[in-house]
């Protein structure tokens, strides 16, 4: 079991955490220098946890426990006019990073108003690309529990839905969280913060869910393991500037590499024990620029497991 | 900040009013026109679906005119303008280059711009408050209207705005509604 955590200190020395996490058998996700200040995303052994947070002491950092760590979280709002933006698609999106999670902000194109309000078939394609949507919409109940259903009925991932009115479910999403609504100020007071907090934990519980279910037919090899293997059989991927050249998802990842170029190398990239990237996954192209979708296959489709 | 009373939302949604009545204030703060207009009654029904806005306008300062910003004095070089309100300054220039074209101006430096003419220059208005306050008060009507109403309907007079705005052709009976808003604020 990996406890994904979140490390914030100085650039001195803090090569030194990333080593240990590597001995300990963790995994490094994202790293983030900003001037002196490094913040690490990653994922250690829960049985070694004290090691690194002793070494964190010893580095005058700080850990915090992010759950989100690992996974891509795609924010929906129905545009991305200024009814909508920054607060608070802005802000709780900001939050969910700061709890661990990549997010992509997504406006539609014609996500707005009740009789126009539909989604494309690519938004759709890159929706279900992420692990979970989290949609922002508006104030009224009859909107959000009679209409806007329409925009995330036909997503495969798991959906959350916020708006403003209080109210105990909406139709076909995971859960459903009031209290926000169309803001035009940021979240500052500590009630506003419990919201974010429980927007947290309920992305968490539909994750953990997730993480369940694919335990049952599990994934015939770690993606974690897999990323490793990528960055070391293919370099160019550490020459992308995006923050995270390789995002995470609970059953695969983005490259970011253009896929006409790298599709063959990533699908021959080599496994110790013998069978070649495309044996444990499926490679295709990504809706989003021309980046690499990689979903890795379970077990019973694969015929075994690493 | 403006005082609860002037803000008035009716809705069939309860919560739906309360969190639109919150949005006004926050927009009509955030864009600094919470002390412009005021007595804001608004009426909206997602389920219609339409949007009724009333408010009235305060009054805003008077027109700025190019001797409220420069002083004018002949010189061998031209007409010399000698800036005395330097917030008004892109204005001016426009105004000038509007008149003169590009060629005929120089600005010598922060206060000073020279106008090749040998004529006074007439005091033209530069700088409208009225209109930039009606920008901005359209400008925060818009933010608070649901964003899927795209079709408008808007009344400004000098003294108030009625604006009306709905995903639907406009009805007649939202029109009479928007006046019926209007006698219940008594204009």
């Amino acid at each position: 079991m990996l406890e994904p955590i979140m490390y914030t200190g100085g650039v001195y020395r803090h090569d030194e955490l990333i080593e240990l996490v590597e001995d300990l058998g963790g995994h490094v996700l994202q790293k983030n220098v900003m001037q002196l200040e490094v913040v690490l995303l990653i994922l250690v052994p829960a049985d070694d946890i004290t090691a690194v947070e002793e070494k964190a002491k010893e580095l005058l950092g700080t850990i915090n426990r992010a759950p989100l760590i690992g996974t891509e979280i795609a924010v929906v709002a129905p545009s991305l006019a200024y009814h909508h933006m920054p607060h608070p698609t802005c802000d709780i999106a900001e939050y969910l990073r700061r709890n661990g999670a990549k997010t992509n902000i997504i406006g539609l194109a014609r996500g707005v108003g009740r009789r126009a309000a539909q989604m494309t078939k690519s938004e759709r394609g890159l929706i279900n690309e992420h692990d979970l949507a989290l949609f922002i919409l508006g104030d009224f109940l009859s909107c959000i529990v009679d209409v806007k259903y329409q925009l995330y009925e036909d997503l495969e991932v798991p959906v959350i839905v916020t708006g403003g009115p209080e109210c105990d479910a909406v139709p076909y999403a995971y859960a459903y969280i009031g209290g926000i609504g169309r803001r035009a100020k940021g979240f500052h007071r500590e009630s506003e913060f419990t919201i974010l907090d429980s927007i947290v934990e309920k992305i968490s519980t539909a994750l953990d869910q997730r993480r369940e279910e694919l335990e049952k037919d599990p994934l015939s090899v770690s993606p974690f393991r897999l990323m490793d293997e990528i960055t070391q059989q293919i370099p160019e991927v550490n020459e992308n500037l995006s923050p995270t050249p390789i995002t995470m998802h609970l059953d695969g990842m983005r490259i970011k590499l253009p896929f006409d170029e790298y599709c063959k190398k990533v699908k021959n990239v080599k496994l110790t024990e013998g069978p070649i990237l495309s044996d444990v996954a499926e490679v295709r192209p990504s809706y989003m620029r021309e980046y690499i979708i990689l979903k890795i296959k379970t077990k019973s489709v694969a015929g075994f497991a690493l | 900040m403006i005082d609860s009373e002037k803000v008035a939302v009716k809705s069939p949604d309860e919560q739906g009013a309360h969190l639109i009545e919150e949005l006004t204030y926050d927009v009509l703060s955030d864009l600094h026109v919470a002390q412009s207009l005021y007595n804001i009654r608004i009426f909206v029904d997602p389920d219609e679906p339409v949007f009724i806005l009333y408010g009235k306008l305060a009054g805003s300062l008077p027109d700025i005119k190019i001797s409220d910003v420069a002083t004018m004095t002949h010189t061998d070089d031209g007409l010399k303008l000698d800036v005395k309100n330097e917030r008004y300054v892109n204005e001016l220039l426009a105004k000038l280059i509007e008149n003169y074209g590009k060629a005929n101006i120089l600005q010598i430096d922060r206060y000073t711009v020279l106008v090749a003419t040998d004529e006074d220059i007439p005091d033209e208005t530069i700088y409208e408050p009225s209109i930039e306050l009606r920008r901005k008060v359209i400008d925060s009507i818009r933010r608070i209207a649901p964003e899927g109403y795209r079709i408008i309907k808007h009344e400004i007079a000098k003294n108030h705005i009625l604006f009306i705005a709905s995903e639907e052709p406009i009805k007649e009976q939202w029109v009479q509604k928007g006046y019926q808003l209007l006698k219940e604020a008594g204009v």
